[in-house]
């Protein structure tokens, strides 16, 4: 690890005014994968911004006909929360399952989904949810939300402050995951929320994509077997050593097909 | 004490996992007992002293630079800029070290790369500085120019004529290492990069397959892993003003590897002290001196103490993972499905040097290999081979599991293609009091059909199953080491406390606990009353070091035999005292000592002896180094998995393992011993791989290196056999390399089961079983 400065922000202003000035320093909600990066010297970030005494960015609550999580909560408070598990049961379930019990009790969901990992969990449901992400400047769609391998549309001063996800009619989670680590090798997440139909499909590409045939076929009919003659093209998905690209694209069309059968 | 069968269940985590003793083991005021870690507290606590956690004055950080080439000359390096780095207190490259090179057996290793680098990571250059972070900045400041060689990665290829020679000169190697090896041995006999080939014959396997039945042939891969140990490779080296080499280093066999860097050094074995250090897990793959020779010559060019610790990068690229194999194995059957030969050859893949084992070959490629059955003629031939990529080492039954993952598949195959169920295939088969081993060798206690048995029952074999469902086992025979020496030392003081001196560390498997117990049965004295103080190595006796199941057997020989002498010498000291002849003291059960009329424990006698100027009292003990011990022992694997026909994802639902035991010293360590080896088993099964790509390891980190978590593990069941037999005191026979070994041929005998799909290669993966599937389908 190379030495960094370390600072607690006070408040999510605070934050945003240091990463603003100092385009080296960097933000850290629980971690999880900055940690591991600078041990290994990938980064070197001149100061780590800690967001973790900033209260207002924990917790859940219930906004209308959508579920609210501040950006600052943890996965294993997702995946207990009375709200998320009664409201979006896919959504807790996702939590539930991400990495294991060390992750999920320092990782956070503001932290996953700025950091665009290609096989998080949560980037799934943010685009099948169609969720809005919330910042410090604006809102934005999930859609506009996740450019490219660990990309986002976060400007350089702009910190995740809440998720806010419209409760859906129907939906599920279903992910095939890596050995050891549980990362997605394809994790794909189908929702029907207001008569449309989304689907997020994580771990399989560079970058959380929509399976928009998937989404058709299931708008016309809710049935995982709606899906049984479409087939994802390998091109472009990820090639590595726990899959190749054929495999994930399979994968894709078989973790839909169980998750629309697992949301009823 | 004999105590009644004895049922001891616990439930570990949330899989269920369960000890179901079967065995009434000899249980005395120590051996039987579950004695909890001598090393415990200071282990949990932070106390234990690793190799890490010594701290000197001046001390340095050593950093190595490795080469990014699999094959390539060095035509020029340049240090000048990393030693005008403040902070850095010298550079060295293969030019400043001596031409000696090191090795284990083959002496192949250089301690810096000279002239050539024969794989990626080998050192090139190494810094001694104020800290890690200026040595590795003073690394990536040394320029090296490569002119790149033809490499080659496979050993198939390696062999080829047209193949690059990795090492052209003659290598030279240790002579006596080659000795112990029956068959007919060569070393680098004239094929392209072999650095032994060994062929092992009993009967006359070419004419049984000739005349045969039928016959089955069938090949096999297993890749390279990695041991997993959680400590890295750690040393530290610092020469005294009177120059005494003080070295502390993770290595499980301290004398010997002092003996190995005293010759590629240049200084006597007695100038040099390898200090007791705690060992952060082993599993085999510490046995070389790994960074210690280019440590100590930094100390020497610096004038300072230095410290050198891989990092896990280090580790997984270059360490000294497992050997990886290919096997092919021909096999002659009768009409009764009764094994009449088989015919082996197994390639080891050594990577670029062979100086990591202390044998020309690993033992377990032919050692045990079919050890389970009664196969009248057997012909192996074992190659090892140079090739470019990471050089390999020793872990745990070093060879054994990639040739039992063969053997396990192919008997299991031979038993479908016959239509016999593959319990009753390896029941008929199984090698019974009589029998020779494949091998020709004469064993004892031959419980093979017993093991298999009980843990048949255990698992349910018979009872009816679910679609999807499938149950596969594997066997596997390996009798307890009894070569090599030990010597300990065992004091009694005035307070009448008995301290064990011995050379060996304990590398993680609770062997010291293992060695109070011993002790302590001796005396019948409680284990509180026994200190375990290992030695450094101008202090302690020499020891051979842990490795093939050995030290219970041969430690517990010489604490047996210093035993015996401490209680001559003490009975010596009663006579004289209370006037009457050493024939007439006894030794009680609770250790005191007795005369006709008297009695004297052990307390006073020391008081006595003190008197007389004899207290500390010091007795020396020493084994009988053989082979093996020729009572041998058994496990049977049982598994159970569901495979998911879509995905083509294995879940591993239960395993059943048998052991046929002697006598269980500790229960808590001895099943430790089982559990861990089971999981190292599952993560090679499933999971583990070092996977390598133009040569280079690309599993660089444990995120795409798959060490198994405690949710990849199976609902657990052990069953263990009623012991007896032991060759060694108190009847033990060994633990440490029966679990680890074969299970992964019960998972995959288990996967065809399910869904009839052969995997011959490991590590499973869904996606290999998934073109299995499909294969299947297009076929039908």
């Amino acid at each position: 690890m190379y030495d960094f400065k370390y600072q607690k922000a006070a408040s999510v202003a605070d934050a945003a005014k240091v990463i603003g000035a100092d385009g080296e320093a960097k933000l850290v909600a629980g971690g999880m994968t900055l940690i591991p990066t600078l041990k290994q010297r990938l980064a070197k970030p001149s100061a780590l911004i800690d967001l973790g005494g900033i209260a207002e960015l924990k917790g859940i609550r219930r906004e209308g006909n959508a579920i609210v999580i501040g950006a600052m909560t943890k996965h294993v408070d997702v995946a207990n929360s009375p709200e998320v598990k009664s409201a979006i049961p896919a959504l807790a379930e996702l939590a539930s399952h991400i990495g294991d019990p060390a992750v999920r009790n320092r990782g956070t969901i503001g932290g996953s989904i700025a950091n665009n990992d290609p096989a998080a969990d949560y980037p799934s449901a943010v685009v099948a949810l169609n969720a809005t992400v919330i910042t410090n400047k604006r809102k934005i769609a999930a859609d506009d939300f996740f450019k490219a391998l660990f990309e986002t549309a976060l400007g350089s001063d702009e910190i995740v402050t809440a998720v806010s996800f419209p409760i859906p009619e129907k939906a599920a989670y279903m992910k095939f995951p890596n050995p050891a680590s549980r990362y997605a090798i394809v994790g794909t997440f189908v929702a029907k929320t207001g008569g449309n139909v989304r689907v997020g499909v994580t771990g399989a590409g560079p970058c959380v994509f929509r399976w928009k045939e998937a989404e058709a076929a299931l708008g016309k009919s809710w049935n995982g077997d709606a899906l049984k003659n479409l087939s994802v093209k390998a091109d472009g998905l990820n090639s590595d050593i726990h899959a190749s690209s054929e495999y994930r694209a399979h994968l894709i069309g078989v973790m839909a097909r169980r998750a629309v059968a697992k949301a009823g | 004490m004999v105590k009644a069968p004895d049922t001891l269940e616990r439930a570990d985590n949330s899989q269920g996992v369960r000890c179901r003793m079967v065995a009434a083991s000899l249980s005395g005021k120590a051996v039987g007992q579950p004695v909890m870690r001598v090393d415990g507290i200071a282990k949990v606590t932070g106390r234990a002293l690793y190799a890490g956690d010594v701290d000197l004055p001046d001390l340095l950080s050593g950093r190595c630079l490795r080469s990014p080439h699999p094959s390539a000359r060095i035509v020029s390096i340049n240090v000048g800029k990393a030693k005008a780095l403040p902070g850095v207190r010298s550079v060295l490259t293969g030019a400043d070290v001596p031409d000696t090179c090191y090795g284990r057996m083959c002496k192949d290793i250089p301690v810096l790369a000279k002239g050539v680098v024969r794989f990626v990571g080998e050192k090139v250059a190494a810094v001694a500085a104020d800290t890690v972070e200026i040595a590795e900045a003073a690394l990536e400041l040394i320029d090296v120019e490569y002119a790149e060689l033809p490499a080659v990665f496979s050993a198939e290829e390696a062999m080829r004529p047209t193949a690059p020679i990795i090492h052209p000169e003659a290598v030279e190697f240790v002579p006596g290492a080659a000795a112990s090896i029956h068959g007919e041995l060569s070393m680098y006999p004239p094929i392209p990069n072999v650095i032994s080939r060994l062929r092992v014959r009993h009967g006359d396997a070419a004419s049984a397959l000739a005349s045969a039945h039928k016959i089955f042939e069938h090949s096999f891969a297993v890749p390279s892993v990695h041991q997993g140990y959680i400590e890295p490779h750690t040393c530290l080296v610092a020469i005294g003003r009177d120059g005494l080499v003080d070295v502390w280093v993770a290595n499980k066999g301290p004398h010997i590897a002092r003996t190995h860097m005293a010759a590629a050094i240049g200084v006597q074995e007695n100038r040099i002290r390898f200090n007791p250090v705690a060992i952060g897990g082993d599993f085999g793959g510490k046995g070389s001196l790994m960074d210690t020779l280019v440590c100590y010559y930094l100390a020497r060019a610096a004038g300072r103490p230095v410290r050198m610790v891989m990092n896990s990068f280090e580790e997984l690229t270059a360490g000294n993972p497992r050997h990886s194999a290919s096997i092919t194995l021909r096999t002659a059957v009768d009409p009764d499905a009764r094994l009449l030969a088989i015919d082996a050859r197994v390639i080891f893949n050594a990577g670029a040097y062979g100086g990591f084992v202390p044998v020309p070959t690993l033992h377990g490629g032919y050692g045990e290999l079919a050890g389970a059955y009664r196969v009248p003629n057997c012909a192996i031939e074992v190659l090892r081979v140079y090739t470019n990529t990471v050089p390999c080492g020793h872990m745990r039954a070093p060879g054994a599991p990639q040739v039992t993952f063969a053997v396990e598949s192919h008997i299991d195959m031979i038993a479908h293609a016959l239509g016999l169920d593959p319990v009753e295939m390896r029941r008929r088969n199984a090698i019974a009091e009589g029998d020779l081993t494949p091998l020709g060798e004469k064993r004892r206690h031959l419980r093979c059909r017993e093991t298999i048995d009980a843990g048949a029952r255990a698992f349910g074999w018979d009872k009816p199953k679910s679609p999807g469902i499938g149950r596969g086992m594997s066997t596997y025979e390996h009798p307890p080491g009894n070569f090599g020496l030990s010597t300990v030392a065992l004091t009694i003081g005035i307070d009448g406390r008995i301290t064990l001196t011995l050379g060996s560390p304990d590398t993680g498997t609770g062997f010291h606990t293992i060695a109070a117990q011993l002790v302590a049965e001796h005396f019948a004295v409680s284990v509180d009353e026994v200190e375990i103080a290992q030695g450094d190595t101008l202090s302690s006796g020499f020891e051979a070091g842990a490795s093939g199941q050995r030290l219970t057997t041969t430690i517990g020989q010489a604490i047996a035999a210093a035993a015996d002498r401490m209680k001559q010498d003490l009975a010596a000291l009663a006579a004289e005292r209370l006037n009457c002849a050493p024939s007439d003291i006894g030794i009680g059960a609770d250790g005191s000592f007795s005369a006709p009329g008297a009695m004297i424990d052990r307390r006073t006698l020391m008081g006595w002896a003190a008197e007389r100027g004899k207290a500390p009292l010091t007795c020396q003990g020493e084994n009988t180094p053989g082979r093996h011990s020729d009572r041998t022992s058994f496990v049977a694997h049982f598994a159970e998995v569901a495979v998911d026909r879509e995905t083509g994802q294995v879940r591993l639902r239960r395993i059943v393992t048998a052991h046929d035991v002697g006598t269980v010293v500790n229960p808590i360590t001895h099943q430790g011993q089982i559990e861990g080896g089971l999981i190292q088993a599952v993560g090679q099964a499933m999971s583990e791989q070092i996977v390598l790509k133009d040569g280079a390891v690309i599993t660089a980190h444990l995120g795409d290196y798959k060490l198994p978590t405690a949710m990849d593990i199976a609902e657990l069941e052990t069953i263990l056999l009623p012991g007896g037999g032991g060759t060694a005191p108190f009847s033990t026979t060994a633990i440490g390399e029966m679990s680890n070994v074969a299970l992964p041929a019960a998972i995959t005998n288990a996967v065809f089961d399910a869904v009839g799909v052969r995997l011959v290669e490991l590590p499973i993966s869904a996606e290999k079983v998934l073109e299995g599937l499909r294969a299947q389908a297009s076929a039908a």
